[in-house]
């Protein structure tokens, strides 16, 4: 808003006296005129966001197309049940855990690492190539990355050619074998949000007082303590903001990056929820069973975001909210 | 605030543009009122003329022209089409037509009970006159079309009763001096040679005898020697049991592992994509694969291999019995037209496929070669049409008007047009090819059963016990009895038993 705007509004404010049953006062008080202006977005939420969770009772009932919401009849937990009952489902939740773990342990770090790196780079038109040229991998789609990587890593693609050439090891099958599965894809979703991941981070640092800085090199601190000890402290905030952000994804797991690489080889690692409500979903529509399995996804990040936003509060002073 | 005048003036400006274009239409759409409005759905089949045409399209103009109704189609992108077509239900948009896999399909339950669709039983005699007497009698009893013995559903018809057959590189099998294969043993020691030769010259030991895609898709070769094919039921011991638990099951998939560790198929035949599959075989890397006779016209056009291939076909292989089969037969009609039970004018769709089931020439050459003076032309009363003319190339234009946009049915091997194509002979040989390689199954037109709709591993698609089994198998992971015997007990305990139940039943009551 432009200042002008806001001085309009309080020199309105200011003129006309503010009393009770005077209307045209009561709309132009700043807080009122600024609930006013953030009232499409409020209403955009609550008809988008909040109502629909209402369509989450379709989990307790054997929903139909055509006999509604209101016709369908009510099974209780027999969706549960069954999610719980699936002779896989344990497996499904350990390759999950294990997947969004993984991801976590190597994944979050890496933007963090990247961005502290970019940080230091003095030659600004080298730093700004590098960015740009990082930043792309994250607009490819998954298909394209899936084609891309699925040939590299073939048994007559270029990886296990050097692979041979050097080391005189045979192909190996990487997409097929299981021990590689989780570390082949979760590296190549590294790779791909990488770049896009440190845009945060730097923005944050750039926001550091330099004084820090220079404070920091008369007291004899080199470029690593520098990181340590004024970089890494002045984005906490966003650190811990981020993590915990995360941490309420992890039972989700992005379904193209997973069906892309999918293969009956690698179904006992690599088979995770996204991937199952998929198949499910695509057999018969079973719209109130994926629901139900949705359910469980939401309560599992909604319990893991809340404690840890409780321990992030009581050990690092920062919190989400 | 000197711009205070402009805005409301702009909205006055814009008001009154608004006001004359709605006039203006109201005179056409006076105008149109006499023709009915037919908008007919389904799937852009990936077809790139599909995915960009326009409301106002020229094919849909002149298929209005010739039928007198006022005929546009919408498109539903190809990869999750029963996702969109579930979304049109629930948000209650439908079109006055559109194609289903069945009227009782998984994808939309209980769509007949609540009364979704037109009742077609008496419409079709009355209004339908030549449709009725041009469709065999047996399609319109056929479970997708009638429930409970009404009619819900017009069949769009298949080119061709039966349609795979073996494409494979008859070049390479005269330049190995090798006689093309009959029974499944023959193919052993040419695939031996393929693998060991290098056929295509860039010095690198990258040929396949035989190319697979994943999920076993479009690869046919080796079940049927055996007697099984993953997706079929057959009666066996009184009851109708699915191949996969069969004990032929088993030897059929030790045949896959023996051509997979000699390298005589491709190793990432677990995650080779279709586009993928089809790039391998045009740069000559493969040398025998299945697929469908009337791609003949597009897919496997001899333009779109090197100068000097030479393509051929073949039936499957021949076994004991003297057949050769390759994969289970079905009826001819690949998908049913169905008609929204909230349409206006019911008996004008009817009555427009009555036309669609005429002898009108006009409409023949339209859904056959195009738009005259467009895709063909016409020298002394005779059609010239060239398939390789960019007009007929570019965005695929050809498939779209004799398969997306066909009410009937897919016209690829159309007679009038088949003579036209490059490779008319080796379609001519291609089609009863393909009729001579099917078996007869138990499970034709079985609807989806109750116990596999609870446990979609029990199928033997992506995601099945079965691919996982096979996969283990043929990889050399498992040892082939102990995995096999392992799947057949699990599948059976996972509700297969109650499966196997539900298909005998079904099988008594056909």
């Amino acid at each position: 808003m432009a200042r002008s705007d806001l001085r309009g509004v309080r020199r309105a404010a200011r003129r006309t006296p503010v009393l009770p049953g005077s209307r045209g006062a009561f709309l132009t008080r700043p807080r009122v005129a600024l609930l006013l202006l953030a009232l499409p977005a409020l209403v955009h939420i609550a008809v988008f966001k909040y109502i629909p969770l209402l369509g989450n009772v379709i989990a307790f009932q054997d929903y139909s197309l055509f006999k509604g919401l209101l016709g369908s009849p009510w099974v209780g937990l027999k969706h549960f049940v069954k999610m719980a009952g699936y002779a896989e489902f344990y497996q499904i939740l350990v390759n999950t855990l294990l997947f969004s773990l993984y991801s976590i342990v190597f994944g979050f770090p890496a933007p963090l690492i990247l961005a502290l790196l970019l940080n230091e780079v003095r030659a600004v038109a080298f730093k700004r190539l590098t960015q740009t040229i990082l930043y792309l991998p994250h607009f490819l789609s998954w298909v394209i990355i899936g084609g891309i990587f699925l040939r590299l890593l073939d048994p007559r693609g270029l990886v296990n050619a050097w692979m041979g050439s050097w080391f005189g090891t045979p192909p190996i099958y990487f997409i097929g074998e299981s021990r590689y599965f989780r570390g082949i894809v979760v590296g190549i979703g590294i790779w791909k949000e990488v770049g896009w991941g440190t845009i945060i981070y730097l923005a944050a640092m750039a926001g550091i007082d330099p004084t820090l800085y220079e404070a920091a090199i008369v007291d004899g601190a080199g470029r690593l303590r520098q990181m340590w000890s004024v970089t890494l402290p002045s984005i906490a905030t966003a650190i811990v903001t981020l993590f915990l952000l995360r941490i309420g994804h992890i039972l989700d797991s992005n379904v193209e990056q997973m069906l892309v690489f999918l293969n009956p080889l690698v179904r006992n690692v690599g088979e995770v929820f996204s991937t199952y409500m998929y198949r499910v979903g695509l057999m018969s529509m079973q719209y109130s069973y994926t629901t139900a399995i949705g359910i469980f996804r939401s309560l599992v990040s909604i319990v893991l975001v809340v404690g840890l936003n409780q321990l992030a509060r009581r050990t690092t002073g920062e919190g989400i909210y | 605030m000197r711009f205070r005048g402009i805005v409301p003036a702009l909205v006055m400006l814009a008001g009154l543009a608004g006001l004359a274009v709605a006039s203006g239409s109201q005179d056409t759409a006076a105008q149109t009122a006499e023709r009915p409005k037919i908008v007919f759905m389904r799937s852009n089949g990936s077809n790139p003329y599909a995915m960009e045409a326009k409301p106002d399209d020229k094919y849909y103009k002149e298929v209005s022209r010739l039928s007198g109704v006022d005929f546009s189609f919408e498109w539903l992108e190809h990869s999750n089409q029963n996702q969109l077509l579930s979304l049109r239900f629930a948000s209650g948009d439908l079109p006055d037509v559109f194609i289903t896999g069945s009227v009782d399909s998984q994808f939309h339950p209980g769509a007949v009970q609540a009364g979704a669709f037109a009742d077609l039983t008496d419409l079709i005699p009355k209004h339908a006159p030549n449709m009725w007497a041009n469709m065999p009698a047996a399609y319109w009893k056929n479970p997708n079309v009638s429930l409970n013995g009404r009619i819900y559903g017009i069949p769009w018809l298949q080119p061709l009763p039966a349609t795979r057959v073996v494409y494979y590189r008859k070049d390479w099998v005269d330049r190995l001096g090798m006689k093309p294969p009959v029974t499944l043993e023959d193919y052993l020691p040419i695939f031996a040679k393929i693998k060991a030769t290098d056929l295509n010259g860039n010095g690198q030991q990258d040929e396949i005898g035989f190319g697979c895609r994943e999920n076993f898709g479009y690869s046919d070769l080796p079940w049927a020697s055996f007697g099984v094919f993953p997706s079929s039921w057959q009666l066996r011991g009184g009851k109708v049991q699915p191949d996969m638990i069969a004990p032929q099951m088993k030897d059929a998939l030790e045949f896959w592992k023996k051509l997979y560790q000699n390298g005589y198929v491709n190793v990432d035949l677990w995650t080779k994509k279709g586009t993928d599959w089809i790039k391998d075989i045009y740069s000559s890397k493969v040398g025998f694969w299945t697929h469908d006779a009337m791609n003949l016209v597009n897919t496997w056009s001899p333009d779109k291999f090197p100068k000097d291939a030479v393509l051929d076909v073949l039936p499957g292989p021949r076994v004991a019995s003297g057949a050769t089969p390759l994969i289970p037969d079905s009826d001819a009609f690949g998908g049913v037209w169905v008609v929204n039970a909230k349409t206006k004018d019911p008996v004008a769709v009817v009555k427009f496929f009555n036309w669609m089931w005429s002898d009108d020439p006009e409409k023949e050459k339209l859904f056959t070669f195009g738009l005259r003076g467009v895709n063909y032309t016409e020298e002394n009363g005779k059609v010239v049409f060239d398939a390789t003319a960019p007009a007929n190339v570019e965005k695929n234009t050809v498939s779209f008007f004799q398969v997306q946009l066909n009410p009937k049915g897919d016209y690829r091997m159309n007679p009038m047009i088949v003579d036209m194509y490059p490779a008319r002979d080796l379609i001519k040989k291609a089609v009863p090819t393909a009729q001579q390689s099917v078996f007869s199954h138990a499970d034709k037109n079985m609807p989806v059963l109750e116990a596999i709709k609870e446990n979609p591993s029990l199928t033997s698609g992506a995601g099945s016990l079965f691919l996982d089994m096979a996969a283990r198998v043929i990889t050399g992971k498992e040892d082939a009895t102990t995995a096999f015997n392992a799947f057949v007990a699990e599948w059976k305990k996972r509700g297969g038993d109650a499966a196997i139940g539900q298909a005998t039943a079904w099988y008594g009551k056909k």
